[in-house]
């Protein structure tokens, strides 16, 4: 199991990444983590119901967006006031943008509205599976790198895409899972496994296409490094128990890639000694 | 001249500023506190609170004046 993947750092300067972070904090450019699950605030039955559920998931850092105000519904208002409270750090988003210009100029309004540097960068490339444009990420990136932002970059799981985030200095990558809320889960688990097996230092989170626990903890088996969703908890019947169970998941399948996952074979192999075998005989 | 806030049009006297716009456009006065409760593009580049007084708007400039919503 390669160990450098493990982030250790306890060092943080942002008041509200976690104030206890263990030696297997998620890493994120120069802060730390607990939780290695981020949750979205859409799509909830209702404001206390979000504010419940990022409350369960254990969740230290929760995405939201900007979006032109409606006098009509101060629902907005309600949902933030209740993510203030929850003393999460801040992901804001560029959901909707379909050019770097659009995306660089909604993650400048974003760190003005929310006084963070990280912002979550997502460029849309197809609007019928919500795809990112590969290219207009990578510009949008690196504009945004340049202005001093902490850019998590949604992206798909092509390495090549993925080599040139890097090199233009993104240090987390967000290769999605599937289209978003699909839940389709990990379609390409050869290709999540060989950017995580190529970029063994950088911090990788699988975002989007999360449905179910067991797809959360499988990425977090391959080893990833956390995971980001939002409509399978909001839309579950339960959002807060369902919060429950991604976490317990993202915790056992960190746990697991940790402890180191035998290889499998394509042979049985007894568990049970064969020395001293009841009822053999020599034939 | 002509502008819009959000799509919707407005007229307003020429070589008025942003934060005119944002009074014309508000039934009650913009206080420093709503001010921080929205974040403004100017024809799709960010404009900081700083600079509202400062800019001046020209015809058919169109203002974005975006507020904190849900997000995944």
């Amino acid at each position: 199991m390669p160990t450098d993947w493990i982030n250790t750092d306890t060092e943080s300067t942002d008041t509200k990444s976690t104030d206890t972070e263990t030696n297997d904090s998620l890493k994120l450019y120069d802060q730390t983590f607990n939780s290695r699950l981020l949750v979205g605030t859409a799509l909830y039955p209702s404001p206390d119901i979000m504010a419940q559920a990022i409350k369960a998931s254990g969740s230290d850092m929760v995405t939201l967006s900007l979006r032109r105000q409606d006098p009509s519904n101060n629902q907005g208002q309600a949902i933030w006031q209740h993510i203030q409270q929850s003393d999460c750090a801040l992901l804001p988003n560029t959901a909707g943008c379909h050019s770097a210009q659009e995306a660089v100029t909604l993650a400048e309004m974003s760190r003005e509205m929310f006084n963070t540097d990280f912002i979550k960068l997502e460029v849309i490339g197809d609007d019928y599976n919500l795809q990112p444009d590969p290219f207009e990420t990578v510009k949008a990136a690196e504009i945004l790198i340049n202005k001093g932002f902490k850019v998590l970059p949604y992206c798909t799981d092509d390495l090549v895409l993925c080599q040139r985030l890097l090199e233009i200095g993104c240090q987390v990558l967000m290769p999605w899972g599937s289209p978003i809320g699909t839940g389709k889960g990990l379609m390409n688990p050869y290709n999540l496994q060989a950017i995580r097996q190529r970029f063994p230092t950088t911090s990788l989170i699988i975002d989007a296409g999360i449905g179910k626990p067991s797809q959360a903890m499988a990425a977090m088996e391959m080893g990833y490094d956390g995971i980001l969703l939002n409509t399978a908890i909001a839309k579950a019947h339960d959002p807060i128990t369902m919060a429950q169970a991604f976490a317990q998941a993202v915790n056992g399948g960190r746990q697991a890639y940790l402890a180191g996952l035998m290889e499998s074979r394509q042979t049985a192999s007894p568990s049970t000694p064969v020395l001293g075998t009841p009822f053999w005989q020599q034939s | 001249m002509k502008i819009s806030i959000n799509g919707i049009a407005y007229e307003i006297a020429e070589g008025s500023s942003i934060m005119q716009a944002l009074i014309l456009s508000s039934p009650n006065s913009v206080t420093q506190i709503e001010l921080k409760g929205f974040v403004i593009a100017l024809n799709k580049t960010f404009v900081s609170r700083s600079q509202y007084p400062l800019t001046k708007l020209q015809d058919n400039d169109a203002i974005e004046l975006l507020s904190p919503m849900a997000g995944g």
